[in-house]
């Protein structure tokens, strides 16, 4: 067998590989007063990538190569998209933030870039094998990202703490894979499928196992509760950008596998993913955000309210699934809301930095009345947050209509419950990031900021904020936007 | 061929590096004992592989890829392990909790 | 093939013992010193010796046991082996099987190595409980002792080569715990380290040729590799050179031959008794054992790779035996002597001496233990390892000194000493074989091991004691395992006086000699009388230019020692460099390594002990973090204060603390398992 290539479609990896080739030797001759260029020229791949991206994406062909393995269709299209503008932004958020403290840089920006590599990896994997090992090329350098403030005491626990849960997932998950490969006899999402009609009902139970093994996997890097864990302390002791990248890219790219492997292998077996997923869902949204409530440092608020997102996005699925309905509007609108979601915590991650450069602190208590010293970053922070809470006419609002569309026609009993659930969480929800927004806007400032205080954001940063603003703001008014996005990755898992 | 010993065997294994994982204090113990569940993976995959017999020995290609990741990820925790030591002084697991709640 | 060689047992004798309790059951053997580790791990602590006595009876039993094979063997001749198949696995599309089995030999060359290990043990075992008294962890040294006994009989009871590298592999494991007993100091984790890498590099080869072989004939088996080796045309003499030289890589690193000896003279660092057990007698002769096993595959097949192999043996024989002369350690001095015998071994067994190699490790097992012995309880009474902190010792350690004398006579090669035998064998076949050059190295070789060992005793025990301590002899129960070994080193030659026929009692050849396979093996009819001459005169040469140079007085002692031989001695010193090299290669590794196992040392025996704590602690923890605390949050609720609550309930669930974490991960992969089994 001979496997052509179809160099096209490889493109976009090809372009971040020898990104990282160049940063590497970059990195090797450049002093340390120069070290930024690394950064340049990962923004540089990042922003080249795209590029053949658009091409493939105009002329509506799918790509297959390696026997079915490696595919590029719309919906790895639209996540490869999605992927590298999360790590654009994120490689903006990243420049001020590591030039500042005595990072090592060039290491810094080739470790996103391999993570961005493996994310673009992953969303053309149709096999366990490639899923694999696109998912841990993903992860392995966030492990390290995670530590990068060496000194730090948190930021150690931090990378400790994700490591250890993340290595436990992963055997999880790769237990998981080794039964279902040992049942079925292939790696392949479709070769799973078209074998498990003929799986011996004495086998069933190993099925079952194997299945919710890989869910549980998949569970851990969406941070669904109770694999939530590392969230909270990982988020609050990486360095900001590294937590960005975390909870948008990194949960991406689990809800990437989640779905891709859930809809194209065990399509028939929603009755078993189903309720796992439904009862993930509900316990993700429920026990974060009333976690969230008592939160007074922001990064660890932000990160109950993505594991509590993380359980929004699971809901449409989970609802489809439990319902017996085709799934492919809980797809959908899966989707879209991970695009608004991406793009939303994304800009309140940029506003969290600035804002903490601004103020001194991560406290919430340090941010009052930072509306009235910083007016532009504070209405940021409100349009990122409320966004979040999901208030019309800012794009989150849509996430959430998507999402209670998708749950409600599918019906029945199981489906009700949890969109009942999820509309009570969402107005718990709303309290948390209200209460940042009030601080922000109508506590009276504090005499003197904190110790850390330094000069405004820079340029970079601030792009970061302005396009994700943007992005929030016109999805927010044009949904239909966000929706293309959707429906287009649904309408090729369905075709084929 | 009946391979049900050696799912069994991997069964134990993970389970006794689930165990590990959740007992010992020290960071590299638990690394010990994920490696020990990675290879009851590999074992699971292997034995499979044999009963299957596929074509391009998917099993087998498997487990070289698990074996190859699971040292990159030792090669990563080590690191981290490291790390926490010069800090801390001490690589005992229990004492790593300045963040909570 | 040399007309004057005899082909070794080709027909089976009348009175061959094939059945029977004592052969039938001779796997306890193999087994009885691991259930002594298991006992000593559970309960050691509590006994008197701290678990020694378990160690000490299970090679008592052994020692029993093996004593009746040995004479079984030594008057009729024994021949048994059981295997049990535990794996068939087919390959090539199933064009081929490969059987994987477990069990015991027992045949001469088995029993002499069961008999060797059990009772060499068994005194060394007796002789640690003085040695180690009050060291801070005897009961682990003597579990790993035990461990360590246990994989060596199952190396040397193996009917097969997968069996055996499991047994190889465990003495690998325990010598690294053993020579790292005293790990608090750095050097001796690194000794550790370095003997566990140089094997594992060996290592390659040998699991490489095992598999070679395997795959060529079906199976791992030794009768079975025998026979077809001898049969000719069969699928092995393909591959036969390649798998004999990656076999023999392997051999080299266990058996310390040039150039992979280097972790031998660093193993010191261990305990003397763990030197004198697997250093001297036993461990390290498992490379030659090996040669022996796979004879009729060098004989037959791979006669290309044995001149390398001669050669090699030839190098390490004089080269090492040379640098034995600079060291100021007694105990290097021993170890370096040890590679130079093991050099000896080696290019015997591959010149086609089967039963001189044998015999010279059977011989030199005796006198090299009581050697190790004899130093430890020096160094013990002077509390130094250095020859310059003793002198004069002859005064107050008489027995050690008269069986230290016994044992260097014997290994110099002095008549009527066992060595002499042994060593005088070697070099006859040396020279039938038509190596005469190395043979005249052998000879050489016997010349400097009379000069180091001369220089050793001299300085130890003659002279005037320079130290500032009270050296007194050691108790008894370190002397009369010196006295046990010294007997046998002192006429253990006798059992093989070539032409001499002792009634009732077979000959040594037919002792050894591995099933009905014709093998080409030369066992002198009649001693070559000028040959003896000229080694034994060789060896007074030594003795006497060593007395010469260091026995006489004190002064004139430690001025010899100083002599320098302008660019030979730093050579010496300095080992040939080739250290240096090999520590260069292994740096970057080795301190992760090291200290993570290091962390498992201390960690086992409690860890077991207090198995059940850990588990009754871990529940708890999970129970607590996880139940308990999750109660508070099942106050569900519409009001602000009542959610707010309970939003502080729910953060509790995060405790902080990764075992919780992931305790509370296991739990809901459980829950969420149950859960859907449940509801579908």
């Amino acid at each position: 067998m001979s496997y052509t290539i179809d160099w096209l479609a490889v493109a976009p990896e090809l372009v971040v590989v020898v990104g990282i080739l160049v940063v590497l030797t970059l990195d090797l001759f450049l002093s340390r007063r120069e070290k930024y260029w690394t950064g340049v020229v990962a923004v540089m791949t990042v922003s080249i990538a795209v590029v053949p991206l658009i091409i493939m994406a105009a002329d509506d062909v799918t790509r297959a190569m390696f026997d079915g393995s490696y595919v590029v269709d719309d919906f790895s299209l639209v996540l490869k998209g999605l992927f590298l503008v999360a790590g654009y932004l994120v490689l903006l958020m990243s420049v001020t933030y590591i030039e500042s403290d005595r990072y090592y840089e060039g290491e810094y920006y080739l470790l996103l870039l391999v993570s961005i590599l493996g994310s673009l990896v992953l969303a053309s994997s149709r096999d366990l094998i490639l899923l694999f090992i696109g998912l841990e090329l993903t992860t392995g350098p966030l492990f390290l990202l995670a530590g990068w403030r060496k000194g730090d005491a948190k930021s150690n626990e931090a990378a400790l703490k994700y490591f250890i849960l993340g290595v436990l997932s992963t055997a999880m998950l790769l237990y998981g894979m080794s039964l279902v490969y040992g049942l079925t006899g292939s790696v392949r999402f479709v070769g799973i499928r078209e074998a498990i009609p003929s799986i011996a009902a004495v086998q069933e139970p190993a099925l079952v196992l194997g299945v919710l093994l890989m869910i549980v996997g998949f569970g851990f890097k969406v941070s669904a509760v109770p694999f939530h864990f590392w969230a909270p302390d990982t988020y609050e002791g990486a360095p900001t950008p590294v937590t960005a990248y975390l909870s948008v890219s990194s949960k991406t790219a689990g809800f990437v596998a989640m779905l891709s492997v859930v809809y194209l292998a065990f399509g028939d077996l929603t009755d078993i993913w189903g309720p796992a997923l439904w009862l993930l869902a509900a316990a993700s949204m429920t026990v974060a955000n009333l976690s969230a409530l008592r939160q007074n440092n922001i990064v660890r608020l932000m990160a109950y309210s993505s594991v509590a997102h993380a359980g929004f996005m699971l809901v449409p699925f989970a609802g489809a699934a439990v319902a017996g309905q085709p799934l492919s509007e809980g797809l959908s609108a899966t989707v879209t809301y991970l695009v608004i979601y991406a793009l939303m915590n994304l800009g309140a991650f940029a506003v969290v930095i600035a804002g903490a450069r601004r103020t001194g602190t991560g406290e919430i208590e340090g941010w009052a009345g930072f509306g009235s010293y910083a007016p532009r970053q504070g209405i940021l922070l409100a349009v990122f947050f409320l966004s979040l809470a999901g208030i019309p006419p800012l794009a989150g609002w849509f996430a959430k209509f998507v999402m209670f569309q998708a749950v409600i026609t599918a019906g029945g009993t199981a489906a009700i419950w949890l969109a009942i659930i999820a509309a009570l969480n969402s107005v718990i929800a709303f309290f948390y990031y209200a209460r940042v927004v009030k601080t922000v806007w109508m506590d009276p400032a504090p005499a003197e900021l904190g110790e850390e205080a330094t000069a405004p954001a820079t340029g970079a940063l601030r792009l970061a904020m302005g396009l994700a603003a943007v992005a929030v703001l016109v999805i927010g008014v044009f949904p239909g936007i966000s929706a293309f996005f959707g429906e287009a990755t649904t309408r090729i898992l369905n075709g084929g | 061929m009946i391979i049900n010993q050696f799912l069994i065997l991997a069964a134990l294994l993970f389970s006794l590096g689930v165990y590990g994982l959740l007992v010992r204090r020290n960071a590299v113990m638990v690394l010990l004992a994920v490696e020990l569940m990675l290879n009851a993976v590999n074992i699971n995959l292997i034995a499979f592989e044999a009963a299957i017999r596929s074509t391009l020995a998917v099993g087998q290609v498997f487990a070289i890829f698990v074996i190859t990741v699971a040292a990159a990820e030792v090669g990563i925790g080590l690191a981290i392990v490291i790390l926490v030591f010069r800090n801390r002084k001490s690589a005992n697991v229990d004492e790593l909790n300045l963040m909570k709640w | 093939m040399n007309p004057l060689l005899v082909l070794a047992a080709e027909e089976p004798a009348a009175e061959l013992v094939t059945g029977g309790i004592w052969v039938e059951w001779a796997g306890l053997i193999l087994i009885s010193p691991f259930v002594a580790f298991l006992l000593i791990i559970f309960f050691g602590k509590r006994l008197k010796y701290l678990g020694a006595e378990f160690a000490i009876a299970a090679l008592a039993f052994n020692t029993v046991w093996a004593s009746v094979l040995f004479v079984l063997n030594m008057t009729r001749g024994v021949l048994y082996e059981r295997t049990f198949e535990i794996a068939r696995i087919g390959f090539l599309g199933g064009a081929k099987e490969l059987v994987f089995e477990l069990g015991w030999m027992v045949d001469g060359l088995s029993i002499m190595m069961y008999f060797l290990v059990s009772f060499v043990g068994l005194l060394v075992f007796i002789y640690a409980v003085g040695y180690m008294h009050g060291d801070v962890r005897v009961t682990w040294f003597f579990a790993a002792f035990s461990l360590f006994a246990g994989s060596m009989l199952v190396l040397v009871g193996a009917p097969n080569l997968v069996e055996l590298i499991i047994g190889w592999e465990g003495v690998g494991l325990a010598s690294y715990l053993l020579i790292g007993h005293y790990w608090e100091k750095k050097e001796n984790s690194s000794a550790g380290m370095k003997a566990f890498y140089t094997n594992k590099v060996a290592d390659v080869g040998l699991i490489l040729g095992a598999i070679i072989v395997g795959v060529s004939i079906g199976t791992f088996s030794f009768s079975e590799m025998s026979r077809l080796a001898t049969e000719g045309g069969n699928g092995l003499a393909a591959v036969a050179s390649v798998a004999a030289a990656l076999l023999f890589f392997g051999a080299m690193g266990k058996s310390a031959q040039f150039p992979l000896h280097i972790w031998l003279p660093d193993a010191m660092a261990g305990p003397t008794p763990v030197s004198a057990l697997m250093h001297a007698a036993t461990m390290v002769t498992g490379g030659v054992y090996l040669m022996a096993r796979t004879f009729p595959l060098y004989q037959n097949l791979a006669e290309g790779v044995r001149p390398a192999m001669v050669v090699i043996g030839a190098i390490t024989l004089f080269a090492v035996g040379l640098l034995a002369l600079v060291q100021d350690d007694i105990k290097k001095v021993l170890a370096y002597s040890t590679v130079s015998q093991l050099g000896y071994m080696m290019t015997a067994v591959a010149a086609g001496g089967y039963t001189a190699g044998l015999f010279h490790l059977f011989t030199h097992a005796f006198f090299k233990a009581l050697l190790f012995l004899g130093a430890g309880a020096v160094i013990h009474a002077v509390h130094s390892n250095n020859m310059s902190d003793m002198g004069g010792l002859r005064k107050y350690m008489p027995t050690t000194y008269w069986t230290f004398v016994i044992g260097s006579l014997a290994l110099a090669g002095i008549f009527p000493f066992s060595g002499f035998w042994s060593k005088d064998e070697i070099l006859a076949t040396l020279g039938v074989e038509g190596y005469t050059f190395v043979m005249w190295v052998g000879i050489g070789g016997a010349f400097v091991t009379a000069l180091y060992m001369m220089r050793a005793m001299a300085l130890t025990f003659h002279g005037t004691y320079k130290g500032d301590g009270h050296p007194h002899e050691a108790p008894r129960v370190m002397t009369w395992p010196l006295i046990g070994l010294a007997v046998p080193a002192a006429i253990a030659g006798f059992l093989n006086i070539p032409g001499v026929e002792w009634p009732g009692i077979r000959n040594f050849t037919e002792w050894l000699a591995v099933r009905v396979v014709k093998m080409g093996d030369y066992h002198p009819k009649e001693i070559d009388v000028t040959l003896a001459a000229i080694g034994l005169a060789a060896a007074l040469a030594g003795l006497a230019v060593g007395w010469v140079l260091f026995g006489r007085d004190a002064a004139t002692q430690r001025e010899r020692d100083r002599l320098e031989i302008p660019l030979l001695y730093p050579l010496f010193r300095k080992k040939y460099y080739v250290d240096d090299l090999a520590l260069g290669l292994v740096w970057l590794v080795k301190a992760p390594f090291a200290r993570a196992v290091l962390w498992f040392n201390d960690y086992v025996i409690d860890g077991i002990v207090n198995g059940t704590g850990f588990l009754a602690r871990g529940l708890a923890r999970f129970v607590y973090g996880g139940l308990d605390q999750r109660g508070v949050d099942l106050i569900v609720n519409g009001l602000a204060a009542a959610t707010d609550a309970a939003g502080s309930g729910a953060r509790r669930w995060q405790s902080g603390r990764i075992q919780g974490y992931a305790a509370s991960f296991v739990g809901g992969v459980v829950v969420l398992v149950l859960a859907v089994v449940i509801f579908r």
